[in-house]
């Protein structure tokens, strides 16, 4: 039994979805940089490294016509998995235990392959392994989503890692934690006054504060948890024959956030797409990236032509407020968009809302619309996929997301746009009583309206 | 893997900064060993080898210092060798021996030495390398000889190296050093001003171009962004000394307090491991005391900015008689002599080796050589004249620390001979500084001169 297995044998990752790693997503993306992946509704996922199987469960259940394959290293988690494919009867869904370095090489080709939080917990030879994996199973014009750990964002933290490793040493998984949480508390203490050292200890310190004991363990404190450049990821890709497409969210990728004066110091500073990366990561002290892969054989166009939207459904997460053109993100507080075109669509958005719209559907000028919303998407305020979102509005008999009510203890749930939502106990068990026999009493209408909107509903 | 050629290569395409290095002064090295409980070799008649000597400015000053002592310095560079020969002929030194010589062949019947010093070669060369260097020190160190090695570790390391990576990836490509570090130094800028704002990691970096832009290019070609720059952890350290049986000098928990300052670099000091402390204190009664501070209203300064928290009023009055006393040391036996029993002169003591491990204060065994007063006719060493006229960035004082000097003061420096009154130097530098008044200038070279003594450059 490996070591990694052996870790997640003890103690299971938590249960969340990837809003990044779904198919409809991932295929948007890849539309904007000129490559058509195959339709949604119709692929093959494969989700290595699947844990105890949310991710893989709700991409099934939100595709009844996909076919989504989950392996894992851990027994006990696939046993889990399987366990909840049963109770919640997907059957579009199989969970296998197997070890990714013993995947037979007859197991199949995927249009989209997920391989969230893996290749920084693995060793070195793991990876390439896992690269060669991604690429001798993906699809022709297959999409793989690898996210990985990277420099220059871990330039503290693996030093605050080493601390903590070293002083919790070989334990059971609660005493290493708690062990690891007090070295880095007294780190904090000891630190000299307004140093950079400190200040990174200390914002780590906040960070894990909201952690739990097992995000910690198989995070932070994991057998393995390797930084790389950018460049450096990049490189081991194109040997295994992957080519680097973008990132698996459409802000992090198209740059608008980052402003002309950090745009020029990039041109400066990279001279190749690989330098660029690593510089603008540099830039932001990114630790972490979500990357977009293909073959090495399909083209890459990056100019994000406004015309490729058109296809695509967009919806926002934005909210209204009294003052027209002010908005509020749930993630970034508020929002003012003076332009009236902009301010039109996200009306229409949110007037559409649970479901999405079609770009060409918009209201006014396609041209002007399309290019609006390649800014607004860019900002990230507003989101698109391939294909419609199967969100029920409010009706009187709500039926809830099943995997939601199986999961709403956990306080954690994954709705029908494949996001995590947070719910509190009181919404918690009105969501469990959701399972449409019932009516909605006057006194829920309030919080069930709130469940329509947060994509929680099922048709 | 860096080999011979190519390490010979980079340094006699741009030698290492010269200057002396007080950390790695032999007297620091038995002033470490004495608090550790261990004897050295007295320096007036001790032999010292140096590993990787450069040009030789470290060496040779203290041969200077040390004329009945005996110094070998080697180093695989052979223009660097050169040049260090020159300084020792310059310097009318023949107490100092420099040769070229690869660290990997030593022969195994070259002499054993009290005092072995290297600086800036543990991180910098190549796994097998670094074996044996270790080895080498194990087999030339006299049994009661003491080592210092200076080394780069985490956690300070940890973001310094992600900046290294990023200065060698703008560079990648250069067709020489002068290249390599005009582009390393402008990926700098550009990072630290277009990082993202109150960041740790944005802070980092505008420290480290703040500190970088102010240091030479040698340094930075040679150091920072040398082929092999690999920090250890220093409990990696302690277990590769152990592998060779050798000790370090020093608090037990050492790794705690580097890792508790984020330091990345240390000057550390070994042993034989088989030694076993000699008696309770050797020569601690000889120890000495200074301190370059100053006391501001209620507040005790320390010439790199930090208030000194002294803790109670008998540390404090140390301190303040430090202050005064400037650049003079105090006997510790004199100032122990002020607590009213033995054992509040051993707190007393142990506090302020304290504040000597937090660079408060210096501890040495070696009197002091300057004077505390500018006379009529100052004199500033001879050494220190020779290396202001040459325009050296760093002037050698008789601390053996580098002195910084701008123009004007390498001007008065090199005045400075015993002969010339104060009424002539003055005279001499009016024509140098035209711009400002006499009186200015008078007030000026007053204050100048007050420096030069502060600095430990002016002798009786």
């Amino acid at each position: 039994m490996s070591q990694i297995q052996e870790r997640y044998d003890a103690l299971a990752y938590p249960a969340r979805v990837t809003s990044a790693s779904e198919p409809a997503r991932m295929a948007a993306i890849a539309r904007m940089h000129g490559h058509a992946g195959a339709d949604p509704a119709t692929a093959r996922v494969l989700d290595i490294g699947c844990g105890v199987g949310t991710n893989a469960l709700n991409l099934a259940m939100l595709q009844p016509r996909s076919t989504v394959v989950g392996i894992d290293v851990s027994g006990v988690q696939i046993d889990a998995a399987k366990a909840a494919r049963q109770t919640l009867g997907v059957a579009n869904a199989r969970f296998e235990h197997v070890d990714l370095t013993q995947l037979p090489s007859d197991f199949g080709e995927f249009d989209y392959i997920v391989a969230h939080g893996l290749y920084a917990w693995i060793p070195d030879e793991v990876r390439q392994r896992l690269l060669a994996v991604v690429a001798q199973h993906l699809a022709p014009s297959g999409v793989a989503l690898i996210s990985y750990n990277i420099q220059p964002g871990w330039a503290f933290r693996s030093m605050a890692r080493e601390l903590m490793l070293r002083a919790s040493g070989p334990a059971e998984p609660e005493h290493v934690v708690a062990r690891a949480r007090e070295a880095l508390s007294d780190a904090v203490e000891t630190a000299p006054e307004h140093s950079a050292w400190r200040h990174a200890l200390a914002g780590l310190h906040a960070e894990v504060q909201d952690f739990s004991d097992a995000d910690l363990f198989h995070d932070l404190l994991a057998h393995v948890c390797e930084p790389v450049w950018f460049h450096q990821f990049h490189s081991a890709a194109g040997q295994a024959g992957l080519r680097y497409m973008g990132e698996s969210t459409f802000p992090e990728t198209a740059d608008l956030l980052l402003g002309n004066e950090r745009r020029a110091a990039l041109t400066e500073l990279g001279s190749d797409l690989a330098a660029r990366q690593t510089f603008k990561d540099a830039l932001l002290n990114r630790a972490f990236r979500s990357s977009l892969m293909v073959r090495a054989s399909n083209k890459i166009d990056s100019k994000y032509s406004p015309i490729r939207l058109q296809e695509l459904f967009v919806w926002t997460d934005l909210n209204r407020t009294d003052v027209a053109g002010r908005y509020l993100s749930p993630s970034r507080g508020a929002v003012t968009l003076s332009e009236p075109a902009l301010a039109r669509v996200l009306d229409t958005l949110i007037a559409a809302r649970p479901s999405a719209v079609l770009a060409r559907d918009l209201p006014g000028n396609p041209d002007a619309v399309l290019h609006n919303l390649v800014g607004l998407w860019g900002y990230g305020f507003v989101d698109a996929r391939v294909g419609q979102t199967r969100c029920a509005d409010l009706s009187a008999r709500p039926v809830a997301h099943s995997l939601a009510r199986l999961l709403c203890q956990t306080g954690v749930v994954p709705n029908r746009r494949h996001e995590s939502v947070n719910v509190d106990s009181e919404d918690a068990a009105l969501l469990a009583l959701l399972d449409g026999s019932r009516e909605v009493a006057a006194t829920e209408l309030e919080a069930v309206r709130r469940f329509a909107q947060a994509g929680l509903l099922t048709p | 893997m860096q080999d011979t050629q190519t390490a010979r290569r980079r340094y006699d395409e741009l030698p290492y900064v010269a200057r002396p290095y007080v950390d790695l002064h032999p007297d620091r090295l038995a002033t470490e060993a004495a608090l550790s409980g261990f004897a050295a070799p007295a320096l007036e008649h001790a032999s010292v080898l140096e590993i990787g000597c450069g040009v030789g400015v470290h060496l040779t000053l203290l041969a200077v210092e040390w004329p009945n002592a005996q110094f070998v310095g080697f180093d695989i560079a052979e223009v660097q060798i050169e040049a260090a020969r020159d300084l020792a002929r310059q310097l009318g030194v023949d107490n100092v021996r420099f040769e070229v010589m690869d660290l990997m062949e030593l022969p195994r019947t070259y002499p054993t030495f009290d005092y072995i010093l290297v600086h800036g070669l543990y991180s910098w060369v190549p796994t097998p390398v670094r074996d044996a260097l270790m080895s080498v020190l194990r087999r030339h160190l006299a049994p009661t000889g003491v080592a210092s090695v200076s080394l780069n570790t985490y956690p300070g390391w940890g973001p310094r190296r992600a900046m290294r990576d990023l200065m060698l990836l703008a560079a990648r490509g250069s067709a020489s050093p002068a290249e390599t570090i005009k582009r390393g130094r402008r990926a700098l800028q550009l990072l630290a001003q277009h990082s993202t704002r109150e960041t740790p990691w944005h802070q980092t970096l505008n420290e480290h171009h703040a500190h970088l832009d102010e240091l030479p290019d040698n340094y930075l070609f040679h150091d920072f962004l040398a082929d092999v720059n690999q920090p250890v952890w220093l409990h990696e350290f302690i277990a590769d000394c152990d592998a060779h049986s050798l000790s370090l000098l020093g608090p037990a928990d050492v790794e705690r307090l580097d890792v508790a300052e984020g330091r990345g670099f240390r000057h550390q000091c070994l042993v034989h491991s088989k030694r076993t402390p000699d008696s309770l204190k050797p020569r601690l009664d000889q120890l000495r005391i200074a301190g370059n501070l100053r006391v501001d209203g209620s507040d005790i300064v320390h010439d790199d900015g930090r208030l000194v928290s002294a803790g109670d009023a008998e540390v404090r009055s140390v301190l303040v008689q430090l202050s005064a006393l400037r650049p003079l040391s105090l006997p510790m036996s004199q100032v122990l002599e002020t607590s009213d029993s033995v054992r509040s002169a051993e707190a007393l003591r142990a506090r302020l080796i304290d504040l000597y491990r937090q660079g408060v204060v210096d501890l040495r065994l070696r009197p002091d050589r300057c004077v505390d007063y500018v006379s009529e006719r100052p004199e500033v060493w001879s050494i220190a004249r020779a290396f202001a006229a040459k325009g050296a960035f760093y002037t050698p004082n008789l601390r053996h620390e580098a002195v910084c000097l701008d123009e004007f003061h390498r001007v008065l420096v090199s005045l400075c001979d015993g002969a010339h009154t104060r009424q002539q130097l003055h005279a001499a530098l009016a024509e140098v500084v035209t711009q400002t008044s006499d009186q200015a200038l008078d007030q000026q070279l007053q204050h100048s001169l007050l420096k030069l003594s502060f600095d430990a450059l002016l002798i009786a």
